[in-house]
C-alpha cells in the first residue's frame, strides 16, 4: 500500500479512497466466497485404493461401448438355456441385498457422477451405453452377475427351450408393479418389446431376429426367433437395455419418458428437482418389488463431463461415486478412491477395406498380417494405459469364452516378419494406408503411436483426424477410409457379430463377407450349451485373416468413495455393475 | 442533447441487430449443414443400421434442402419459437433459459473482476516503470495459462484441500447469495486470469499515453492532486480503449465458458453449444447462436453508450450536428 501512496504523490487521501474502493471490489468475491464451510466437502481423509487399476492411458468412456459390445461370458453357468429354468430363489444382486440388515429409506443422499446424459431418458429408444442413467428407475428382466452368470430380475425363469436357439421363454416375477402402480405382466412385457422393436434405433437391432412374441399366460410369454440367437439373454440384462421394461402407460405416452420414468426399478425420477443436462434427482419407488434393495432416500445423478473433475468431486466429498475413465484411473487410485474396472474395449485399427476397394494393399491378407506384426503392443499399452497386461492381439479378452491364449503368438510383434510379408505382397518398398481417427478416448494419440511403429517396417499411415463422434461415424461408414481407429467392446462372438462382422454393421462398412467365418457363425448360433470351442475358432479365423489390428483392451471403470460397497466391475458382467446395489458398508 | 444522441445510437444499433442476427443464424445453419453427419446419427446409437438412420432423417426432415429447413426455422424463430431439440426433444427456449443464468453469472463476474483488477494493475504499471514491466510479464504469463488446467489446479487447491469452494456445479441465486458466489468463484477466477492480463496491459498503455499529455503537465503545474489527475482526467481520457477491451473481454469470456463449464460441470450456454454441435442438434445450435448474438449485440450497445458518456468528441459531434440541422432549418 505504501508503494501505491507514493505513486499518487501529493494527495494520498483521495487516492486511498479510490484504491480502497477498488480493493473492496477485488476482495468481495473472496470474502463472501470463503464465508462459511462447504457442507458438501468431506472431512474424511483419503483412503487406500481397494482395487488395483491400470494407470494413465487411453480412454474408453462407457459411451464407447455398445449394448452388444458389453455382453459377456458364460451365460450357461446359470442361465436356463434349452428350457432349463432359473429358480426364483437363485441369488440375484437384489436378493443378496435382502440379507442386509439395512432397510429402505434412511440412507441419506447418494450423489453419483455421470459423464454424459442420453439423448432421451426413454430406455426404449435410448442408447443402452447410458445404462448408468437408466438403471436407477428400470429393473432389467435378468441380471448379469460379476461371475458372468445370469440371475433373475423381473423374470424368474428365462432361456431357450429348443435345440436351435430359436424359441425363448420368459416367466415373470409375481406381484411386481411399475412405479405408476400398474402391474407388470406378460402383456406389458410384450407391449414393451413391440415398442422397442418398432423404433429406428440400435436397441431395436438387438431384437432383429425376433419374429413373434406370444403371451402364453398372465406371467409367461414365448419369443419365436427367425434365426438362432444364443445371445438373447444378454440383451435382457442391465447393461444392454432391451430388458429395461417400460410400463404400458409409458409406452402409451412415450413423450412422458423424455423427462420422466415409468419403470419397475428401485427409484423414480423427480422432474421438478432435475435440471436437463445437469442434475437428475431420484426418490424411492413406493411400488418396488424388493424394498430392501433401496438404500438411499434420494439419488442424485450429476453430469460431470470432465474425468479429472469427477475425481476431484469425489475427493472433495461432493459426490460419492461416478463413472471412471482410463486416463484418470491412476490418479483416482492414488487419491484413495476405489477404482472398479475391467478391460473391455478393443482399441486398435479396424482394417475395413479387406477387399482392397480404396486401398489395394489392404485387400491382401499378408499386408494386414504385416501391420499386426509391426506393432509392439506392450510398449503401446505401457505408454498409453500404463499396464502391459492390457495388450490385445485377438478378438476376445482373457476370461471370455472366445479367448484362446495360443492366438497371442500368431500376430505377435515381429518387425522382420512384417517386412518379409510386405515384400512377399509386393510392397517391399513401403506402402501408405489412409486411416480415419477421432479426438475421443485418446484414439488419436493411439493412432499416432501406431503410425510411429509401423513407419519402422515401411508402412506410412495417412491420418485423417476428426473431432467428434458424429463425424467419425459418418467417415467410418463413408467407404472413403480403408482403415479406421477402433474402439469396440468385446464380449461374446455374438456381440462381435452385431456391429463388426455383420456386413450391415457400421464397423464393417465395406460389407466384407468371409464364407468360412459365416459357416463358423452358423454353427455358433445354433450351438446349445457351451460354445467356447466354436467361439475360439471364430476368433482364430479373425486373427488369421487379420480383420483388424487389435492393440490393447481398454478398461471400463467406476470410482467409489471410501465407505461404499455393493458393486463389482468384472469381465463377467462386462464391467457394468448393478448400480442400485451401491450402499454404505 | 447527449441523451438524444445516445438514443439515436441505440435505435440505430437495434435496427442493425436484426439483420445481424439473421446473418449469424444463416451462417451457422450453413456451417452445420456442411459438417459431416447429422442428429439422426446421434439419435439411433452406435450399432444402428443405415436404414434406421435414413428413417430418422426422414422423420426429422433432414432430407429437405438447407434453404427450406432454414426458412422453416426462421419463420418460427421470428415468432419467438426456437423449436424443440432434435436430440432430447425438449423446447430449446426452455433449455437455454435454464442455462443462461449460470453462463451470465460467470461472464458478468469475469468482466467485473477483470475490469477492477486489470485496471488497477494497469494504472499501477503506468505510474511506475518497473511495475509496468512486471505487468507486461504477468500479462504474457496470464495469457499463456490454459484455462482448463488452471481450473483443475484451483479445484485441487481451494476445493479439495481447503474446502472453501465446491469443486463442481452451479448453485442458483435463489438458493442464497453465499452458496451462489461460492459456486461461481473458481470458474470466474479461472476465466478472469487471461482477461485481467489483457486489460492490465491495455490500461497500462492507455494510461501511459494519457499521463504524458500536455494537459496533465498543465494540471500538475496548477497544483492539482495526483489522484485527481489519474482518476478524474487521465483515466477518463484512457477509458475509450479500455472500454473497447472490456467489451472484447465479455465476448471472449462467452467463448471461454465452453471449456470452463466443462471442467466445473456447470450446465451453461458454452457446454450446451459444445454438446449441440457434437450431436448436430440443429435447433439447439441455432438457439445458442441466437442467444450469443443477442448477448454480443447488447454488450456492444452498452459499450457504445459508454463511449458516448466518456468521449467528449461524441458530445461535440452531436452538438455540431444539432447546430447544423438548426441552420438548415433556418434556411
Amino acid at each position: 500500500m505504501s508503494v501505491l501512496f507514493r505513486g499518487f504523490g501529493q494527495q494520498p487521501t483521495s487516492s486511498l479512497r479510490a484504491l480502497r474502493w477498488i480493493a473492496a471490489m477485488v476482495a468481495v468475491t473472496a470474502l463472501l466466497a470463503s464465508c462459511g464451510n462447504n457442507d458438501d466437502v468431506s472431512d474424511e481423509p483419503p483412503t487406500e485404493p481397494e482395487t488395483t487399476a491400470p494407470a494413465d492411458g487411453e480412454e474408453a468412456a462407457p459411451e464407447a461401448t455398445t449394448p452388444a459390445d458389453e455382453e459377456q461370458a458364460e451365460p450357461e453357468a446359470t442361465a436356463p438355456a434349452d428350457g432349463e429354468e432359473a429358480a426364483p430363489e437363485a441369488t440375484t444382486p437384489a436378493d443378496e441385498e435382502q440379507a442386509e440388515p439395512e432397510g429402505p429409506p434412511g440412507g441419506g443422499t447418494l450423489t453419483f457422477g455421470i459423464v454424459a446424459i442420453p439423448p432421451s431418458l426413454n430406455p426404449g429408444i435410448g442408447d443402452p451405453a447410458y445404462n448408468a442413467v437408466y438403471q436407477w428407475a428400470y429393473d432389467p428382466l435378468v441380471f448379469l452377475q460379476p461371475d458372468g452368470t445370469f440371475a433373475p430380475g423381473l423374470a424368474v425363469e428365462f432361456g431357450h427351450t429348443d435345440d436351435r436357439n430359436m424359441r425363448y421363454e420368459l416367466t415373470l416375477r409375481e406381484g411386481v408393479k411399475f412405479s405408476d402402480g400398474t402391474d407388470l405382466d406378460a402383456e406389458a412385457v410384450k407391449g414393451h418389446f413391440d415398442y422397442v422393436r418398432s423404433q429406428p434405433t440400435a436397441l431395436a437391432q438387438q431384437f432383429a431376429r425376433v419374429e413373434d412374441i406370444t403371451v402364453t399366460g398372465p406371467l409367461s410369454l414365448v419369443i419365436e426367433l427367425s434365426e438362432p440367437d444364443p445371445g438373447l439373454t444378454f440383451n435382457l440384462a442391465q447393461g444392454f437395455g432391451g430388458g429395461n421394461i417400460i410400463s404400458p402407460k409409458g409406452i402409451e405416452s412415450p413423450e412422458t419418458l423424455d423427462l420422466g420414468t415409468a419403470g419397475a426399478g428401485p427409484y423414480i425420477l423427480v422432474a421438478a428437482d432435475s435440471v436437463v443436462g445437469d442434475t437428475y434427482t431420484f426418490v424411492p419407488n413406493p411400488h418396488y418389488w424388493n424394498p430392501d434393495r433401496i438404500h438411499w432416500d434420494e439419488v442424485v445423478l450429476r453430469v460431470i463431463p470432465n474425468s479429472s473433475s469427477m475425481v476431484e468431486a469425489i475427493r472433495a466429498g461432493q459426490i460419492q461415486a461416478g463413472q471412471g475413465d482410463p486416463t484418470t484411473m491412476a490418479a483416482a487410485a492414488d487419491a484413495g478412491i476405489s477404482v472398479l474396472s475391467a478391460p473391455q474395449v478393443m482399441f486398435g485399427l479396424n482394417l475395413v477395406d479387406r477387399h482392397g476397394e480404396v486401398s489395394a494393399p489392404l485387400g491382401d491378407e499378408r499386408v494386414r498380417r504385416a501391420l499386426n506384426h509391426g506393432v509392439d503392443r506392450e510398449a503401446l499399452a505401457a505408454a498409453l494405459l500404463g499396464d502391459t497386461s492390457l495388450t490385445l492381439s485377438q478378438y476376445a479378452i482373457e476370461g471370455q469364452r472366445g479367448y484362446d491364449p495360443s492366438l497371442n503368438a500368431v500376430n505377435a510383434y515381429n518387425p522382420d516378419r512384417a517386412r518379409q510379408l510386405l515384400a512377399e505382397a509386393g510392397y517391399g518398398d513401403g506402402v501408405t494406408i489412409g486411416v480415419l481417427t477421432v479426438s475421443l478416448f485418446s484414439l488419436d494419440t493411439m493412432v499416432e503411436a501406431v503410425a510411429g511403429q509401423l513407419a519402422e517396417v515401411g508402412v506410412a499411415l495417412d491420418i485423417t483426424a476428426v473431432a467428434d463422434p458424429t463425424s467419425y461415424f459418418v467417415g467410418m461408414t463413408s467407404k472413403e477410409h480403408p482403415a479406421v481407429a477402433l474402439a469396440y467392446g468385446l464380449g461374446t462372438m455374438q456381440s462381435l457379430h452385431v456391429g463388426f462382422i455383420d456386413p450391415l454393421g457400421p464397423f464393417n462398412p465395406f460389407g466384407v463377407v468371409d464364407e468360412q467365418l459365416d459357416s463358423l457363425y452358423e454353427e455358433y448360433f445354433s450351438t446349445v450349451g457351451d460354445s467356447s470351442d466354436v467361439e475360439q475358432r471364430i476368433n482364430a479365423r479373425l486373427v488369421d485373416q487379420a480383420w483388424a489390428l487389435p492393440v490393447m483392451a481398454s478398461p471400463i471403470a467406476w470410482y467409489v468413495a471410501e465407505g461404499l460397497t455393493g458393486i463389482e466391475a468384472t469381465g463377467g458382467n462386462g464391467a457394468i455393475p448393478t448400480l442400485a446395489d451401491l450402499r454404505r458398508e | 442533447m447527449r441523451a438524444a444522441a445516445v438514443l439515436r445510437l441505440v435505435a440505430r444499433r437495434l435496427a442493425w441487430s436484426i439483420p445481424l442476427a439473421v446473418a449469424a443464424t444463416l451462417v451457422s445453419f450453413i456451417l452445420v449443414a456442411l459438417l459431416p453427419g447429422d442428429a439422426a446419427v446421434s439419435l439411433v446409437g452406435q450399432n444402428a443400421s443405415l436404414e434406421q438412420i435414413e428413417q430418422v432423417r426422414e422423420d426429422l426432415g433432414l432430407h429437405d434442402p438447407v434453404w427450406t429447413q432454414y426458412g422453416q426455422w426462421l419463420s418460427r424463430a421470428v415468432r419467438g419459437d426456437l423449436g424443440d431439440s432434435m436430440v432430447n426433444r425438449q423446447p430449446v427456449v426452455g433449455q437455454l433459459n435454464d442455462r443462461l443464468a449460470p453462463s451470465m453469472s460467470l461472464i458478468a463476474g469475469v468482466v467485473v473482476v477483470a475490469t477492477v483488477v486489470g485496471v488497477a494493475i494497469g494504472i499501477l504499471g503506468a505510474r511506475r516503470g518497473r511495475v509496468g514491466r512486471v505487468v507486461d510479464s504477468v500479462s504474457i504469463t496470464g495469457l499463456a495459462i490454459p484455462d482448463f488446467w488452471l481450473g483443475l489446479v484451483l479445484v485441487v487447491a481451494f476445493a479439495v484441500h481447503l474446502g472453501w469452494f465446491p469443486p463442481t456445479g452451479y448453485v442458483p441465486w435463489s438458493d442464497g447469495i453465499g452458496p451462489w458466489l461460492r459456486s461461481v468463484a473458481l470458474p470466474i477466477i479461472t476465466l478472469s486470469v487471461p482477461a485481467t492480463a489483457i486489460l492490465a496491459r491495455q490500461t497500462r498503455e492507455a494510461m501511459s499515453t494519457a499521463l504524458n499529455q500536455e494537459y496533465v503537465r498543465t494540471l500538475r503545474a496548477a497544483g492539482i492532486g495526483e489522484g485527481s489527475i489519474v482518476f478524474r482526467h487521465a483515466l477518463r481520457n484512457a477509458a475509450i480503449p479500455i472500454l473497447t477491451v472490456v467489451g472484447l473481454v465479455f465476448v471472449g469470456a462467452l467463448g471461454g465458458t465452453v471449456a470452463v463449464e466443462s471442467v466445473f460441470a456447470i450446465s451453461g450456454l458454452g457446454r450446451t453449444a459444445m454438446q449441440a454441435t457434437a450431436t448436430r442438434d440443429l435447433p439447439l445450435i441455432q438457439g445458442v447462436v441466437v442467444y450469443f448474438t443477442l448477448i454480443v449485440i447488447a454488450v456492444n450497445l452498452l459499450v457504445d453508450c459508454a463511449y458516448g458518456y466518456f468521449d467528449p468528441r461524441f458530445h461535440s459531434r452531436a452538438t455540431e450536428s444539432r447546430a447544423k440541422s438548426l441552420r438548415l432549418g433556418d434556411l
